[in-house]
């Protein structure tokens, strides 16, 4: 067949798909437009949610419906699922990439220790963006509109496609096999081999970049759901905690992601033409400080959200009000200015000099005082309550607290300038934020999902035993594995490496016997799901957390 | 009603320990220099050896004298075994990886690991490969796949003259190119691999 | 003042004093003559002790102490003062990427940043054996990019 005959019948095959997807098209505008005179009629402005109230209902548990609808509690479920499936893909990894350092030298990836690197990179990416981002967002979107009653659902389909832009996002980097950790910083990863990040680190870059403007959009819509659209019964000072905890962290978010959004599109543009963040044209550095101006809230956006929900659990079983609802708030909001300006003590020793080491060093301790005022508002909370019920979610509750304070002190530690040189780069720090994001964000976001079980699940209450195990062997776990970590860390043992010392092994061993119970820990969690829905749903699918508001008399208008 | 949520959380249960398994199926299915889906034929005839001395530089690979960089071409006849002595000419980290297409294919063997050949000047690694297939092969290095990269042209007839034609430096731009797409279409059939997986 | 103030200022005041004395131990520490911090090199600085040429390399350390390189081990002087010039160099035609020496034992820490010379200043007061090795990221074979060296009399 000659090259014209072939280009004859490829345009004659675009023409035809093109007039069939035009033909839908029109019939597609003109069924739309017919349903949106109907839904006018009966006082809707959005044609999409007339449809759902007449035909679907409202939805609250865990299915395909949520896809398919968009108000908020059905985008809430959204990221909620979405979190959980990505925390489990993420913590296969991190088991996986455990288990491979049970020797010195590489045992389990033995001359393939790039696998390594990519298991850590994902498992370090999908954890904080997925995980602890996509939980935190899908408890904003599921609980606000009932605690803040809100008055209308409004931007519903700007949701929705961040939804799907986010996910898409996260689809990219998980297909793109990077290995270039969570940083990107660029003269590793415009490297495109599999010596550095990995052939498709491009792929990354791009998911990367999407996965932030699905969250930007989702953060906006939440802060103007938070301000705009609150009852009027409600006022601000006397909003729930939980309430202002995601109205700090997504400012928070909003300010320093952009930061990062350009450093990664000036990488993008690095893989064509380096002259950005190139040694010739400017330092790498200059990355690197792009990146950990968002990088350091970002690790405070993974645990306010959390620290408000903590507040909203706590007086459900401890039958008592939060202790100081007005220093719970100041020290919420004092930690949204002051994660910014600490972004250089993840640098410190990069030659800024001692000065500019200094001022981060301070920065840093400064953060300590509203976690130390939120950490006595919850110790005060459970000290003045008569009767404390140690249910599963609580029991979370009291373990994040107790593994915030070990994380917060090692955290705090290593801030101190002639402390950081030995302890900067090694397990220290990975012991330090194991502890609060797995006390915190793993078992808060755990809790709350215990909280809602019966609104997920349409009814169905949890298997206590099961649920008791999941939270036992995660708290004994989860403290092992990072104890391990913090103190091989002192003795100078290094992250991010497929092999070590032999002189670790003792730390690394305990490590991985804490990371194993973590992972059969979670089975825990799976099993519960299956044993659940096997059995008959109860008629209330309230909640606990909600019970106290009205639910929400959500209609209409986009 | 009851009877189609109950289905649709089992269904979520099931999704997520698919997608754990699925995922780490994916991961640990990474790219790496050994893992390139061409086999060693370890057992094959061989009707004749050649020893070949490489020098592995930054530069480009150096056949005998050093300091050249020409990237020699070798003429072989199927069924030759050649016995590649890589020899590290610089400190930095190199590979000697073959593949049986005319450019740098994800599809490779890589003989000479960068652990095996220690980034210590003078360091002697010896591996060998028996060439059945005719057609052109290609050797480089996969750290410097643009500056160290030559041929290999096996040829099925009984001519057994195996001299190391010095041709001019290898271009960069066709090939990269070539790499990229093919590395493209390898990346597209994982992808459905790993989907189907 | 009710009860709950009262507790809460309490609490402040103990938090702040406890913050306030480990900022006056940063601060004197900082101070001291045994104390170095990586600093960015300026042209025309006086660099006190033996300078020690380090250069990160993917994936290996090579010291030059004295005109005499040696790669991934060396070998010091008790009681002599050493200024490392740290610095990172591409690996044939690619790009150099970020490295970070850490010598635990001896708490030094200097980032290796390509195209910029971090200077670090310290006396070895003990001998022994000492291990050495990279804690940045920075490819394939990072977890390689280590050693031990030893401290002489």
């Amino acid at each position: 067949m000659s090259t014209t005959d072939y280009l004859i019948e490829v345009s004659v095959t675009i023409s035809i798909i093109f007039l069939i997807l035009f033909f839908i098209y029109y019939k597609y505008n003109s069924a739309k437009s017919e349903m949106d005179s109907v839904a006018e009629k009966n006082d809707y402005v959005d044609t999409g949610s007339y449809f759902r109230d007449k035909f679907g209902g409202k939805t609250k548990e865990i299915g395909i419906k949520p896809f398919l609808l968009n108000d908020s509690k059905s985008i809430g479920i959204r990221y909620i699922i979405t979190s959980i499936i990505f925390f489990f893909i993420a913590g296969t990894f991190g088991v996986i990439m455990r288990v491979s350092l049970v020797e010195p030298t590489p045992t389990l990836f033995l001359n393939r220790t790039v696998i390594y690197d990519v298991l850590t990179t994902q498992h370090g990416i999908l954890m904080i963006y997925m995980w602890a981002l996509g939980s935190a967002l899908g408890f904003s979107y599921y609980l606000l509109p009932s605690f803040l009653k809100v008055k209308k659902d409004s931007m519903g389909g700007y949701s929705s496609a961040a939804y799907w832009i986010y996910l898409l996002g996260a689809i990219f980097i998980v297909l793109s096999r990077s290995s270039t950790r969570w940083y990107f910083y660029p003269p590793l990863s415009i490297n495109l081999n599999p010596y550095n990040a990995g052939s498709f680190n491009w792929l990354a870059v791009l998911g990367m970049e999407m996965i932030f403007v699905g969250v930007v959009i989702a953060a906006i819509v939440v802060i103007k759901m938070i301000i705009m659209d609150r009852d009027d019964s409600i006022k601000i000072e006397q909003m729930p905690i939980f309430a202002w905890a995601v109205l700090f962290t997504l400012i928070m978010l909003v300010a320093s992601a952009p930061f990062f959004m350009l450093g990664l599109a000036m990488t993008f543009y690095d893989f064509f033409n380096p002259i950005f963040f190139v040694s010739s044209s400017s330092s790498p550095l200059s990355f690197a400080e792009m990146f950990w101006i968002w990088g350091h809230p970002i690790v405070y956006i993974a645990v306010l959200p959390q620290f408000g929900l903590i507040y909203e659990i706590m007086p459900k079983f401890t039958g008592n009000k939060v202790y100081s609802y007005a220093s719970g708030v100041l020290a919420l909001g004092l930690l949204m200015p002051l994660s910014e300006l600490v972004w250089g003590h993840h640098l410190l020793n990069s030659g800024f000099g001692i000065e500019w080491g200094l001022f981060f060093a301070t920065a840093s301790f400064v953060v300590v005082i509203p976690s130390a005022i939120t950490v006595f508002n919850y110790i005060a909370t459970l000290w003045t309550s008569t009767k404390i019920r140690m249910t599963v979610p609580m029991l979370f509750v009291v373990n994040g607290i107790f593994d915030f304070i070990i994380g917060g002190i090692t955290g705090v530690i290593q801030s101190n300038l002639a402390l950081n040189e030995v302890l900067h780069g090694t397990y220290w720090v990975t012991g330090h934020f194991h502890f609060i994001f797995l006390g915190i964000t793993t078992g808060i976001g755990f809790a709350t999902i215990y909280m809602l079980f019966p609104s997920l699940t349409n009814g169905r209450k949890y298997n206590v035993r099961l649920a008791y195990w999941h939270f036992t062997l995660t708290a004994i776990g989860s403290f092992i594995m990072s104890m391990g970590w913090t103190v091989g860390g002192f003795y100078g043992m290094p992250r991010f490496v497929a092999g070590y010392f032999a002189r670790f092994q003792a730390f690394q061993d305990t490590a991985i016997l804490g990371g194993v119970i973590v992972g059969v820990a979670q089975l825990f969690f799976l099993a519960n799901i299956f044993v659940t829905y096997s059995k008959k749903p109860s008629i209330s699918t309230n909640n606990a957390l909600e019970d106290a508001y009205n639910l929400p008399a959500v209609d209409g208008g986009e | 009603m009851a009877e189609r949520t109950f289905s649709q959380g089992m269904i979520f249960g099931i999704v997520i320990i698919v997608l754990m398994f699925g995922g780490l199926y994916y991961m640990l299915s990474a790219p790496t220099s050994l893992n390139g889906g061409l086999l060693e034929p370890s057992n094959t005839p061989y009707t004749h050896t050649i020893n070949v001395t490489l020098y592995a530089n930054a530069l480009g690979w150096d056949y005998g004298i050093k300091g050249d960089h020409t990237n020699p071409t070798f003429n072989i006849t199927a069924g030759t075994r050649i016995v590649f002595t890589v020899i590290e000419d610089d400190t930095a980290p190199h590979t000697l990886t073959i593949a049986d297409s005319p450019s740098e294919s994800s599809t490779h063997l890589t003989l000479v690991t960068t652990s095996q050949l220690t980034q210590i000047i003078g360091h002697k690694v010896v591996a060998s490969y028996v060439f059945n297939k005719v057609g052109t092969w290609t050797y480089w290095c996969e750290i410097h796949t643009t500056t160290m990269v030559g041929k290999i042209n096996v040829i099925a007839s009984a001519n057994t003259s195996a001299i190391p034609n010095c041709n001019s430096p290898h271009s960069a731009g066709p090939h990269s190119q070539n790499n990229n797409l093919d590395s493209f279409f390898q990346f597209l059939l994982d992808i459905s691999g790993a989907i189907i997986a | 003042m009710n009860q709950k103030y009262k507790v809460e200022i309490i609490w402040i005041i103990a938090v702040l004093a406890v913050l306030f004395a480990s900022m006056g131990i940063n601060f004197y520490v900082t101070g001291m003559k045994s104390f170095s911090i990586a600093t960015k090199e300026t042209p025309g600085e006086h660099l006190n002790g033996t300078i020690i040429q380090v250069t990160g390399v993917q994936w290996s350390w090579s010291f030059e102490i004295n005109g005499v390189k040696s790669v991934d081990n060396f070998t010091l002087i008790v009681n002599h003062t050493y200024t490392m010039v740290v610095d990172s160099l591409p690996v044939g035609t690619g790009q150099a990427v970020i490295h970070d020496l850490l010598i635990p034992q001896f708490g030094i820490q200097v980032y290796a940043v390509p195209g910029q010379n971090n200077t670090i200043t310290f006396t070895p007061d003990k001998t022994g054996t000492f291990i050495f090795e990279c804690v940045e990221y920075c490819g394939y074979d990072h977890y390689k990019m280590r050693g031990y060296f030893s401290v002489v009399k």
